[in-house]
């Protein structure tokens, strides 16, 4: 199952790369450059620029987050039935839902621009960016570190790493 | 003592230990092995350490404040993005390519490539696109460096402000003396005495864009607010899709950084991985706090009206240091600033010349050159030679010039590497039409300066290209053979 998932999540973010490359593009474009201040830009009116992409942004977010996963479970050799592939599977679930958590609040401070919560000096969205999603990897070393020597490099792999460059010679 | 006098006396603490460095490891430099591996000896400290500060580059400490000051909060991706790469890095290649340098005594990258494959066109094309990488993303590094020294110096009244070529050539003088002398040795040490400095430079310097601001980082984030609500959300004035595809190139393309991967070959043994994957991230992550610290700073000040719009992105972080910062300050963190550079620079003048002297004439004539190591200390300074070159021709911005690099070494190498060193089933036709796709793309996306829509990232579909390539040939391609000592360190 795991030898398919990454080429089948391949084909399935060329399918939204393709519907976002061919989705219309605001009237305003983007990088616009700052009404005053010369070499920085503004983002505008973020309803109007979103408005055709922030379902399929977040899609090809789900996609590529749920590609690495897989590919962390597949690199690992760990079965997603193993207390160590059902740990990277929740890390990635985690993962997906601090990521659609940050889509939502973005999609709510568009629709009230005013009244924009804060957590940790960042409105809400880019606190979940930063705290949410700068936090994952943490989860990912973890399970790294603590199946290192179950996993990962193995008793096995000790023992045979000092005759691999005998047998080569 | 005035502050400029302060600062250029650190400038010049710091070279001068570069270049002590690299007298200590010309002495232990002794054959082709020592000067591009170490003699596969390193510690898991001195590698981790290298392995972070070869990442925050001239590209993070000068390009990333000059995002920020730019493009806003969408830059964060980047940064966010990166400390996954990390995990992605060691997961997929972390023990991997420690036992098949093991099994094939590499001297570069594609000497493995080569020997897992049992292709040596495979091997000339991955030499190929580092070396392409190399000249591109060396040519920010040094770019980068000569404009912070430049910096420094226009400051200093005796001195005044020199052209970039001559300073270029100073800190040029510096870098390839001590990447001559001791090869990726004094590079790896040199990163280390860096990575330190850098870390000490942004916690530093996090206390002094806070203390710059009335009210501290949260003042910082509503002013940007209140002016463009859109540059301080998590897509910046970007939006989603470019924010999202630059995600795509920073996670999957750290594994395909040659200047990093080739360290995870260099350690005692595999078991060090364990120590270095967190190491590596929490040491990225603190230096990222300058990144951060400085472009939001800036950006809210100029908003505020309190310092006149920079004349270039690229100037926040030196604009910052010489405005705000205590001088002390300012000189530990101008000596981050060039340690950051010089660490990836060195690490890409070691695989450039590598390519050149080694992997290139292995693949065309089947065997190394004559006197290698002395071939390779030359080709060292050819390298950073041209680099220059490529720099003082390019207008381009510090930091896209980066990314550029950064994506020709993605496309080209996570497929090959990252992928087909854990899958048996890759075959050399998937990888070398892999590394085309992705060369070809990358590059004719360049010259013909072509901007997707919705600012959709280049690097990203020339990766998503390769990889489907990669995947498509292989699997429809007769499964290879593999040679049984390769397969064995892949099994394990």
């Amino acid at each position: 199952m795991t030898r398919w998932l990454i080429p089948l999540l391949l084909i399935a973010s060329w399918g939204v790369t393709v519907a976002i490359l061919l989705s219309p593009e605001p009237v305003a474009g983007f990088a616009i450059p700052h009404d005053v201040i010369p070499k920085m830009e503004q983002g505008d009116n973020g309803q109007q620029r979103h408005e055709h992409t922030l379902l399929l942004g977040w899609m090809f977010g789900v996609l590529l987050i749920a590609t690495f996963g897989g590919l962390m479970v597949w690199s690992s050799g760990a079965r997603c039935n193993s207390l160590m592939g059902g740990l990277l599977v929740a890390t990635t679930l985690i993962f997906e839902g601090v990521f659609s958590a940050m889509c939502w609040s973005y999609h709510r401070q568009l629709a009230d621009p005013a009244a924009v919560s804060f957590f940790g000096s960042f409105p809400a969205g880019t606190a979940w960016q930063l705290y949410g999603m700068g936090a994952i990897p943490f989860l990912f070393v973890g399970i790294y570190v603590g199946f290192f020597s179950r996993q990962i490099v193995t008793p096995r792999t000790t023992a045979e790493f000092p005759h691999l460059s005998k047998s080569s010679r | 003592m005035d502050r400029s006098q302060i600062v250029l006396a650190f400038i010049l603490g710091y070279m001068l230990l570069c270049i002590v460095v690299g007298l200590w490891a010309m002495r232990r430099t002794r054959s082709t092995h020592d000067f591009f591996m170490a003699g596969s000896r390193l510690g898991f400290v001195v590698t981790s350490v290298a392995i972070f500060s070869s990442t925050m580059s001239g590209w993070g400490f000068v390009g990333g404040p000059g995002l920020i000051y730019t493009i806003g909060a969408g830059t964060f991706w980047m940064i966010v993005s990166t400390g996954l790469g990390f995990c992605g890095m060691f997961f997929l290649l972390g023990k991997r390519l420690r036992l098949l340098a093991e099994v094939t005594n590499p001297i570069s990258l594609p000497d493995v490539v080569t020997a897992r494959y049992n292709s040596r066109s495979t091997g000339f094309l991955t030499a190929i696109a580092i070396l392409l990488g190399v000249l591109g993303y060396l040519g920010t590094q040094i770019l980068a460096m000569a404009m912070v020294l430049q910096s420094i110096l226009a400051d200093v009244a005796s001195i005044g402000l020199l052209p970039l070529s001559v300073c270029m050539a100073i800190s040029c003088a510096v870098l390839v003396f001590y990447c001559v002398t001791g090869g990726i040795i004094a590079s790896v040490y040199t990163d280390l005495v860096q990575g330190i400095i850098m870390v000490v430079a942004a916690l530093l310097v996090v206390a002094a864009t806070v203390s710059s601001v009335e009210g501290g980082l949260e003042g910082m984030t509503r002013t940007i607010l209140a002016d463009d609500a859109e540059a301080m959300g998590p897509w910046g004035t970007r939006g989603i899709v470019g924010c999202m595809s630059w995600y795509f190139v920073f996670v999957f393309g750290l594994a395909g950084q040659p200047h990093l991967i080739t360290k995870l070959m260099m350690t005692r043994k595999p078991d060090d991985a364990r120590v270095m994957l967190p190491m590596s991230v929490v040491g990225f992550l603190l230096t990222a706090l300058l990144w951060i610290g400085i472009g939001l700073c800036m950006r809210t000040l100029v908003l505020q009206g309190g310092h006149a719009p920079l004349s270039e992105p690229d100037q926040a972080s030196p604009e910052f240091l010489k405005t705000y910062a205590h001088p002390v300050l300012a000189g530990v963190v101008f000596a981050g600033l060039m340690a950051a550079i010089m660490s990836t620079a060195d690490s890409f003048l070691n695989i450039g010349a590598a390519a050149i002297v080694h992997d290139i004439p292995r693949a065309l004539r089947g065997r190394s050159l004559n006197n290698e190591l002395l071939w390779a200390r030359i080709a060292t300074v050819v390298i950073a030679a041209v680099a220059a070159g490529v720099a003082l021709a390019s207008g381009k911005m510090v930091a896209l010039l980066g990314a550029v690099g950064w994506s020709v070494f993605s496309g080209a190498i996570v497929p090959t590497v990252a992928i087909g060193f854990n899958w048996k089933r890759a075959t050399p036709l998937a990888c070398n039409l892999a590394i085309v796709t992705s060369l070809v793309l990358n590059v004719g996306l360049q010259v013909f300066s072509v901007t997707l829509p919705h600012l959709f990232y280049n690097g990203a579909v020339a990766l998503l290209a390769s990889l489907t390539v990669f995947y498509v040939v292989s699997i429809c391609s007769a499964p290879p053979k593999l040679d049984p000592d390769i397969e064995t360190a892949m099994d394990l």
